[in-house]
Parts: C-alpha cells; sequence; structure tokens
C-alpha cells in the first residue's frame, strides 16, 4: 500500500516504531535498535580547530633539526635504557617517529595495527589564515572561496542510498560545520537527550514514550503545510526527535571497561559510539576539538598542549575499546587546518604552519606505521624556511578513505577540480 | 589593490577612530589595477582613485543591486528586478535609496508568487517574534544562545563574504527545534531576563470559541491570519482542554492556554517566512 508521508506521521504519532505499514527506513531504525540491523561502514572525522602541532603530536626524533628548532618545547627522543626518575619522553612508533607521551593511550592501538598515521599531509593552498584553510579543508576546494558545500556532504550527494535514515550524517556540534554543509541533509545533535521539543509552560511528567500535546500540534501543522521546504526538513526532525528520545532512554554503559574522559571531546565521542550502537543508521560522524592554536607558551611534554593531546588520545582510545567488534566497519579520521612552524618561536610556542600529521583509528586501517613520503626538516628541506613541508594532498587522504573504505563510486563529483587517482593513495585502508 | 591602500590608516588605533593617511607607509610605484595605470608619485589619491574605480564598476552596481534584491524578493530573484536594479543604481550614481525604491516599487517585488518567498534569518525570526508578542527583554544571553543555536553567531561568520541570505543557510533539522523551542519557551514567559505579557492581548478579551480564538488570536501575533491547516492543527492536536473551548474567556486563569496558543502560532511556517 502506498504510503503517504501523512500517513506515516498519523501511524508514528500514535504507536512508536508501530507495526504495520510503516516506511523502510522506519522499519529498519525500529528493527536495528531492537536487533542490530544492516551494519554500515562509518567514518568519524574529527576536525581539530586551530592548527595543531603536527611535529609535537607526531615527533620525528630521527631529525636532530627538531632539537635545535625548538630549544624549549622539544619532545625529549625515547629512552631506550630510561634512568630511574628520568621525566616522560616521546613513545617511540617506528624508530623515526614518536608519539607525544600524553598520547599513551594510543601506542597499543598503534601496535595493534589498528592505528595509522599519514605525516607531511597539507594542502596545496599557502594561506595561513585559520578561517580560509578550514574553509578549504572543509569544502575540500583549497584556494577556492565560492565552494558552498562540504566535501562529505557531496559525498552523501554522490553515493545516496535507497534505505538512509536521517541520521546517516550526524555533526556532534553546537552547529553545522561546513563539511558537512550542502543538499544532502544532516543533522546537528549537539547533545542526544536535549534534541527535543520543550513543550508547554507547565509540562507533564516527562513519559519517554509519548510525544508531548504540542509535539503533535508542531507536527500536524508542519505535515499540512502547504509549504514544502518546511514539511520536508520537518518530517525528518520529528523522526529524529522520536528516535532519539528511543536512544536516550536508556542511560548508555559504554563497554568492555571503556572510560571516556570528561572533556568536551570525550562526550563527543561516548554519543557517536551510542548512536552507532543503537543502529539508527548512522555513516558519517563528525566532531571538533578545540585548543591547538598554541603561539604562547605550547609546553612540551607537560602544558596546554599536552594537556589536549591528553583528552584525544584518552577520547580515542575509549571509543575503540567502547565499540569493540564494531570497529571493524568504522574509521576515524583526525585533521586540522594546517600545521605549525618547525622552529619555535619567542613565545615558547609555534606559529601557522603547512603540513600536519593525521590519525586513522579503525578495523579497516592497516594501522601499526606512519604513511609519509618524509620531506625532511634539515635547511633547504622546509616549506619557504618555515615549515613541514607537504607531500602528501590531504585530498589524497580523504579521497582514499571515501573510495576504500565508504565504496564511493563518483569520486569526482565529491572532489571537484582534482583528479582522484588511487595510484597516490598511501594505501592505510586495508 | 593593497598596495593602493598603503598608508591608509588610523593616528592612534588604540585610543580614537581618526583616519589618517601615512606617506611613509605608501608604496609609491606604479601599480596596475582593473586594467589602468596608476603613475608612480601618488599618494592618498591612489586609494581615492581606485575606489572611485570600483564604485564606477558595473560588476559593483549589479553585484549591490543582487544582494539587495535577494535580500527583498526571493532567494534567486528575477531578472527582471536585478537589472532594473542595477540601472538604477547606475543612473543615480549608487543612489541605494532610490535602487532600494525600484525594488520597493516594483511588479516583481509585489507579485503574489513572491509573498513570503524569504525565510526569516534567525535573527529576523527572534526580533518578529518578540514584537509580536511585545516582549519586554534585555536581549541578553538566552536570546544570544538561540541566536547561536539556529545557526546564527551574531558578527561570527567566518568568511568575509558573511552569512548568505539564502533559506538553505537556515533551516535543518536542529535549527528548526530551536526555533520550535524559541517560540515556546517565550511565549510561556520561560526565557530568563524576557517579559511577556499575553493577557494583555486584546484578542484574548473578545472571542471565547477556540477555532474563532486561535484565528484571533494569530491575526494579532502574525498580522494575518494563519493558514487553515495551522488552526486546524492547533485546535486539534494542541492538547488544549476542553474548558478552552467552551468557556468565556478571563485571561489569568487561562494564560497556560493562551500561552500554548501563541506559541504554536510563532512556530507555525507561515511565520517563519516574510
Amino acid at each position: 500500500m502506498p504510503v503517504t508521508r501523512r500517513f506515516f506521521l498519523k501511524s508514528a504519532g500514535l504507536t512508536l516504531f508501530g507495526a504495520g505499514c510503516v516506511p523502510s527506513f522506519m522499519r529498519r531504525t525500529a528493527f536495528a535498535l531492537d536487533v542490530g540491523g544492516r551494519r554500515r561502514k562509518v567514518l568519524v572525522a574529527i576536525f581539530q580547530r586551530g592548527a595543531v602541532d603536527g611535529l609535537n603530536m607526531v615527533i620525528p626524533f630521527a631529525e636532530k633539526d627538531y632539537f635545535s628548532m625548538r630549544p624549549t618545547i622539544a619532545i625529549p627522543e625515547p629512552q631506550v635504557h630510561p634512568a630511574t626518575g628520568a621525566g616522560p619522553a616521546a613513545i617511540d612508533l617506528d624508530g623515526f617517529f614518536a608519539l607525544h607521551p600524553s598520547l599513551a593511550r594510543m601506542k597499543p592501538l598503534f601496535d595493534a595495527r589498528q592505528l595509522a598515521i599519514v605525516h607531511a599531509v597539507g594542502s596545496p593552498d599557502n594561506t595561513r589564515s585559520h578561517f580560509d584553510a578550514q574553509d578549504y579543508m572543509e569544502t575540500a576546494t583549497p584556494g577556492v572561496k565560492s565552494t558552498r558545500d562540504g566535501w562529505l556532504n557531496r559525498y552523501l550527494a554522490a553515493k545516496p542510498e535507497a534505505d538512509s535514515t536521517p541520521f546517516r550524517a550526524v555533526a556532534v556540534a553546537p552547529r553545522m560545520p561546513r563539511m558537512l554543509a550542502g543538499q544532502a541533509s544532516s543533522l546537528v545533535v549537539e547533545e542526544i537527550k536535549n534534541f527535543r521539543l520543550l513543550g508547554r509552560p507547565d509540562p507533564p511528567p516527562f513519559v519517554p514514550s509519548t510525544p508531548a500535546a504540542e509535539e503533535l500540534a508542531f507536527e500536524e501543522m508542519y505535515a499540512s503545510s502547504q509549504d514544502p521546504l518546511f514539511s520536508t526538513a520537518a518530517a525528518e526532525t520529528f523522526v529524529a526527535i522520536r528516535t532519539l528520545r528511543r536512544v536516550a532512554a536508556e542511560t548508555y554503559q559504554p563497554a568492555n571497561g571503556a572510560e571516556y574522559p570528561h572533556g568536551k571531546l570525550g562526550q563527543d565521542l561516548q554519543q557517536v559510539a551510542q548512536l552507532i550502537k543503537a543502529g539508527v543508521g548512522l555513516e558519517v560522524a563528525f566532531s571538533n576539538v578545540g585548543g591547538w592554536d598554541n603561539h604562547l607558551n605550547e609546553g612540551g611534554v607537560e602544558g596546554q598542549m599536552a594537556n589536549n593531546l591528553k583528552e584525544l588520545g584518552d577520547a580515542l582510545a575509549a571509543f575503540h575499546t567502547d565499540l569493540g567488534d564494531r570497529m571493524e566497519d568504522v574509521v576515524v579520521l583526525t585533521m586540522s587546518e594546517f600545521g605549525r612552524t618547525a622552529r619555535e618561536n619567542g613565545n615558547r610556542g609555534t606559529d601557522h604552519g603547512h603540513a600536519n600529521a593525521m590519525f586513522v583509528l579503525g578495523g579497516p586501517v592497516k594501522g601499526g606505521k606512519v604513511y609519509s613520503e618524509w620531506p625532511g626538516l634539515k635547511p633547504g628541506e622546509l616549506n619557504q624556511d618555515r615549515d613541514l613541508a607537504m607531500t602528501t594532498d590531504f585530498r589524497d587522504v580523504f579521497a582514499e578513505i571515501v573510495v576504500r573504505h565508504l565504496g564511493a563510486q563518483n569520486s569526482a563529483a565529491i572532489f571537484p577540480g582534482f583528479t582522484v587517482n588511487a595510484e597516490r593513495f598511501r594505501g592505510f585502508i586495508a | 589593490m593593497a598596495r593602493c591602500l598603503t598608508g591608509w590608516t588610523i593616528r592612534r588605533p588604540r585610543y580614537e577612530a581618526e583616519f589618517f593617511f601615512n606617506p611613509r607607509m605608501h608604496d609609491y610605484h606604479p601599480k596596475l589595477v582593473l586594467g589602468r595605470k596608476f603613475p608612480p608619485g601618488r599618494g592618498m589619491e591612489d586609494g581615492q582613485e581606485v575606489l572611485h574605480l570600483l564604485a564606477h564598476h558595473p560588476s559593483t552596481a549589479s553585484f549591490i543591486s543582487t544582494a539587495l534584491c535577494r535580500r527583498f524578493v526571493a532567494d534567486d530573484p528575477p531578472q527582471s528586478v536585478v537589472e532594473r536594479a542595477t540601472s538604477t543604481f547606475q543612473s543615480t550614481g549608487g543612489d541605494i535609496r532610490e535602487v532600494v525604491a525600484a525594488i520597493l516599487t516594483s511588479r516583481e517585488f509585489n507579485s503574489p508568487a513572491v509573498y513570503q518567498a524569504k525565510v526569516k534569518s534567525p535573527l529576523e525570526y527572534v526580533a518578529s517574534s518578540l514584537r509580536a508578542v511585545g516582549a519586554d527583554t534585555d536581549a541578553g544571553l538566552p536570546i544570544i544562545m538561540a541566536l547561536d543555536r539556529m545557526g546564527h553567531p551574531m558578527f561570527q561568520y567566518e568568511a568575509l563574504s558573511g552569512y548568505a541570505d539564502r533559506a538553505g543557510t537556515w533551516i535543518n533539522s536542529s535549527t528548526l527545534v530551536c526555533r520550535l523551542n524559541f517560540a515556546m519557551l517565550l511565549a510561556g514567559g520561560r526565557l530568563p531576563g524576557t517579559a511577556v505579557r499575553l493577557q494583555n492581548l486584546p484578542a484574548l478579551n473578545a472571542n471565547p470559541s477556540g477555532r474563532g480564538l486561535v484565528d484571533a488570536v494569530a491575526e494579532q501575533l502574525l498580522g494575518s491570519p494563519a493558514s487553515p491547516s495551522t488552526v486546524e492543527a492547533i485546535v486539534s492536536k494542541g492538547g488544549l482542554g476542553p474548558e478552552f473551548e467552551v468557556a468565556a474567556y478571563r485571561p489569568r486563569g487561562t494564560r497556560p492556554e493562551a500561552a500554548t496558543v501563541a506559541g504554536l502560532l510563532l512556530a507555525s511556517p507561515e511565520f517563519q517566512r516574510r
């Protein structure tokens, strides 16, 4: 029987996920919530806003210039035979690169081959403006300011799915990030339990499965409206509200002893995990974390950046632990608009630079390796004599993930003005 | 272009906003801008000439006129009104008042086809809601946060182009939830720093019957009748008690009902547009 939107809204209003004529995606959501439905490949994109110092995050300790360029903030090289009482040092990965000690919880992931690092990744555009560079990375059109949509949105549009739900793309953020902005719809859910209608002045006691009376009125107003823009947006909105009400009804318990750190990133990733496990049809998740713009007092082994890295490492490790087997289908990617200067500045910090390091974490990743065509830090090897030079275009990293992990076929539409060529993929996705 | 403007600065930047041309900071070498050669040795005239060039450039007339048409008529305004505005701009030497007048008196602006074609930006939505209920507000944090959540953190757009004046910029599931919640919170007097006295609405004293009341309140708040589908939705699904339908309307006793009706009306699809 043909299911009109009006019919579906009415039946959804009466019984949440009731039996009977329910559109396919609703059926799948209900099914997935109860049993575990189709397992989608998932990408979690995390934007480190402010330009993280990749050279202190993943230290090229074999480069002697690293130490002379950073007299106060360099991370001590890995100790082969640590003396008693010696402070923390970089954590050796492969004899050339090492992790900042605050990322200790990521070392086991690297050893278990779940974590890969791509280094000296950057943009062909040389801007040192945060705004412009973030824009270029989120739209994946470096140098072009007129692109309105994000590359992840173009991915969604290029690969429509018959059974997609309103949760196909979710940004755990206060506003829609540019990376997800565009024609294809995506959801902004800063906190699962707050994505709801607040209702009348004297609300009746909150009963999780029953929508408030105004919710029905709102839904009816919008469903029966002659305004196509709003009736379409509203249809998805109300499905999202009901689904999240159901998800939020149970207190979430991270699995396998995972402990998320208390900061925002930990909370954001926990919500992403919750949505993945709830089987609501999540395919692309986005979060961002700030505080990386360390012009002043960046700190070395300890300090501002170290604190931020601890939160990052602990949150990623907790997410990995929490998802357990489900990580088989999940890839987490970190990115930042550019790196920082190779030399420290006069304020024990670093300034805007060029190439950077990205983490790629997940079951499909060929981890335990740092993928890089390392350009070096010696004089003559730096970009503009200031920064780490770029040897991998960030679009190649994005492309490898959308093609090899998410299975996109129309990559030309996703990366306008760029020729995707699998031969340039670094090979971090199996 | 940047070289022409070298030297244009502020005399005491941290103290007061006094413009001053500093010849020591100016680049006196020859320049080429928009095909025009600027001879060497000129100071402030370089900047003045480049501004003159830009102001008279046909693209400027067209860009500004298009933006104004997008502001008043529709996201994609008909080419005819854009052309009319552009030629007015050019013939009046950039008199914005004349350009706006040309747009507002145009056939295209006054056409029923573009009635309420524009979706209100969050700022327009919040401001029109506050005015509709006669709110007394300090425009404090709850209002700022509401704007932020609706996707319009004031003055914080990252790029120089500013917020795009289009429906797609403002409307998605999450911002829609914010608008609906804002309407209910506002009407219910639950926004700290913003006082609403709905019982003073004259409509509330007039008509006791449910449907008629919704119509009267709509006329009062929205400035025009609500659509039949909106009225029907409120009356049938608004969860309003039987006393709302039947009894004589007493503002004090029935305040929660008034707040609900007002909130639903402010949240209606038609009130999202202008």
